[in-house]
């Protein structure tokens, strides 16, 4: 379990973490998203302990990681996976990082195995390709056995047997009681493979909720309707709070009530519905509508709050 | 997406290596963190680039090389390119004229110093190490421990080697000699002197965090600055040559100390001092500062 309580960063003028508080629970794999430059990284670096915090802290299974016993076997992270040296072989790497909790070459050969490394394990690391220094880095985050996962971008580079291969990791590693931390840019990957997600902007966390909380509670949530007696159904379906757009004839597509309630209510009038599906927007748009809306909020309130005043006033008229 | 691609086969194959690879069986194998396994890690990291093997083995060539090769030329044996040579071609004692060759052997146990304490944060290596060994002091510490233990060997044959067989070059050609005797605690003062040089690279590599820069200051503090200070400074400043780092241990390299130099004894005290000050500056900014 990872705890983060008013987590605090500062570099210079920039807030780049801000009263931070969340916890990474166990069994699960914990979606970490942010637009570039919304601290995760940082945050990440801060649980680590390469960060000092300007305040607040963060605890790894109960207490600061800096006073773990045997460190990489309580949280293996991989923040970069250029953090090498370039000069050294990927198994002189993964030996002398091992060594600081006594495993020695038996278990760093089990894990150049498992992330398809043993043939190149003599070769400089500064030799690697991207997805293979990926596949060492991910080799030094689960050396030591850890309980706690943390991997910042760890599919970047590889290529799609070896993406498919780390989703089925963290979900194992999930499986088996361990706590996941996991940050990536591609939301399609993320979708299919976190089940929670922590959100943050500038800073300060946005949403800290179920995959698929999120997606639902996001805008863009409407029902989908083909029918022939369009007119009919938008009179049908009229109601404060129900929305209702059209872009051609016959075909509706209904915020604000349910597919299900559609479809009573459509069965009730008599009327025909030739399609009836419910759209979700995909993780990608709920972030996008999110983070936008976020920034639009730190960067310009001043232009943001009259927005809300005047809806409240329209609210007020139609009420009188 | 890509998914698609994969055959359930090698879905299952997958995931049975992992299971197998990160089962909690490695768990019982992790031992605590402690200083002698931190030791341990630097020690795999000092010898698995080849730069350091390849930087000492050049140490022992150039001291024990330099040293036979002046021997020769101030008996005559061999006629250096100038014409000069034979005896009276160097005005120093026999010692220091063998030892000649520990003066180009501080650029390189210096440059190697700078390496280990600098290499891992131009590579960024030093989160990886700091994330498995949270206490820095402890990296700092076992860094200058496993280099000294490498660099000592090498001083020790190299100025040995150096000392052996230049004085045999001296003695068969007839020149002046010292023996081990007369020369031991300039030996040790040789000895003493790469290492010391060695670990101020370390701790200006963890000051700069930059390769280049941390050997440029050392080569320029070490070589450049007592040079540019006696010319350029007026007199009366003398009295601060003596105190930097290459002078001060210059009272402890030599048979007899030099005339305008620190006596011996306040010359390992201010060498010692310069140490203290670079590995403690080392030591509190590793510790203060985010890497």
């Amino acid at each position: 379990m990872i705890e983060v309580h008013e987590l605090t960063k500062r570099f210079g003028d920039n807030l780049a973490v801000d009263h931070l508080s969340f916890t990474v629970q166990p069994g699960v794999i914990t979606g970490f998203l942010g637009p570039n430059g919304a601290g995760k990284s940082t945050t990440m670096r801060l649980i680590l302990g390469l960060d000092r915090p300007t305040s607040g802290y963060a605890l790894v299974n109960g207490r600061s990681y800096v006073d773990s016993t045997a460190p990489i076997s309580e949280l293996g992270a991989l923040l970069d996976a250029r953090n090498a040296d370039k000069a050294r072989s990927a198994r002189a790497h993964l030996r002398a990082l091992g060594a600081t909790v006594g495993l020695g070459a038996g278990r760093v050969d089990e894990l150049l195995e498992v992330v398809g490394l043993t043939d190149v394990a003599q070769q400089k690391a500064g030799s690697f390709s991207l997805g293979m220094g990926q596949r060492l880095g991910i080799a030094a985050a689960l050396l030591g056995d850890p309980k706690v996962v943390m991997l910042d971008e760890p599919v970047n580079g590889l290529d799609p047997d070896g993406i498919l291969w780390i989703r089925n990791l963290l979900k194992d590693l999930a499986a088996e009681g361990r706590t996941v931390l996991l940050s990536s840019h591609l939301m399609s990957e993320m979708a299919l493979t976190a089940e929670h997600l922590l959100v943050i902007g500038r800073g300060r966390i946005m949403a800290d909720t179920p995959m698929q909380r999120f997606i639902a509670n996001a805008t863009g949530n409407h029902v989908h309707v083909v029918t022939p007696d369009g007119a009919a159904l938008r009179d049908l379906l009229a109601a404060p709070g129900v929305a209702v757009a059209s872009d051609a004839p016959g075909v509706l597509d209904v915020e604000g009530i349910t597919a299900q309630e559609i479809g009573i209510r459509a069965a009730a009038a008599g009327l025909v519905l030739y399609e009836l599906t419910p759209i979700e927007p995909s993780l990608e748009e709920a972030f996008m509508t999110m983070t936008r809306d976020a920034v639009e909020f730190h960067g310009s309130p001043t232009h943001h709050r009259p927005e809300t005043v005047g809806a409240i006033g329209t609210a007020d008229k139609d009420a009188a | 997406m890509s998914t698609d691609l994969q055959t359930p086969s090698s879905r299952a194959a997958t995931a049975e290596a992992v299971t197998r690879g990160t089962g909690t069986a490695a768990r019982d194998d992790v031992s605590r963190l402690t200083f002698s396994r931190v030791l341990r890690s630097e020690w795999i990291k000092l010898w698995s680039v080849r730069s350091t093997i390849t930087m000492l083995l050049v140490v022992v060539a150039v001291v024990i090389g330099f040293g036979a090769l002046a021997a020769a030329v101030s008996t005559g044996e061999v006629t250096p390119a100038d014409g000069g040579g034979g005896p009276g071609q160097f005005a120093i004692d026999p010692f220091s004229l063998v030892m000649v060759g520990s003066n180009f052997a501080v650029l390189l146990v210096g440059t190697l110093g700078a390496l280990v304490g600098a290499r891992e944060f131009t590579s960024g290596m030093i989160r990886t190490t700091v994330a498995a060994v949270p206490r820095r002091l402890a990296v700092l510490a076992a860094k200058a421990i496993t280099l000294t233990v490498a660099l000592v060997p090498a001083a020790v044959v190299g100025v040995l080697g150096a000392f052996v067989i230049g004085m045999a070059v001296l003695s068969g050609g007839g020149g002046a000699t010292v023996t081990l005797g007369a020369a031991g605690w300039a030996v040790i003062g040789t000895i003493a002197y790469l290492l010391g040089v060695g670990l101020l690279g370390l701790a200006l590599g963890f000051l700069f965090r930059s390769i280049a820069g941390s050997i440029s200051t050392l080569i320029g503090g070490l070589l450049i600055l007592p040079g540019i200070i006696s010319v350029l400074l007026p007199d009366s400043w003398g009295e601060i040559l003596k105190y930097l780092p290459s002078n001060a241990a210059s009272s402890f390299m030599s048979i007899t100390p030099p005339a305008d130099m620190l006596g011996v004894g306040a010359g390992v005290a201010v060498f010692i001092a310069w140490l203290v000050l670079a590995l403690g500056a080392a030591g509190y900014v590793f510790r203060s500062r985010d890497v």
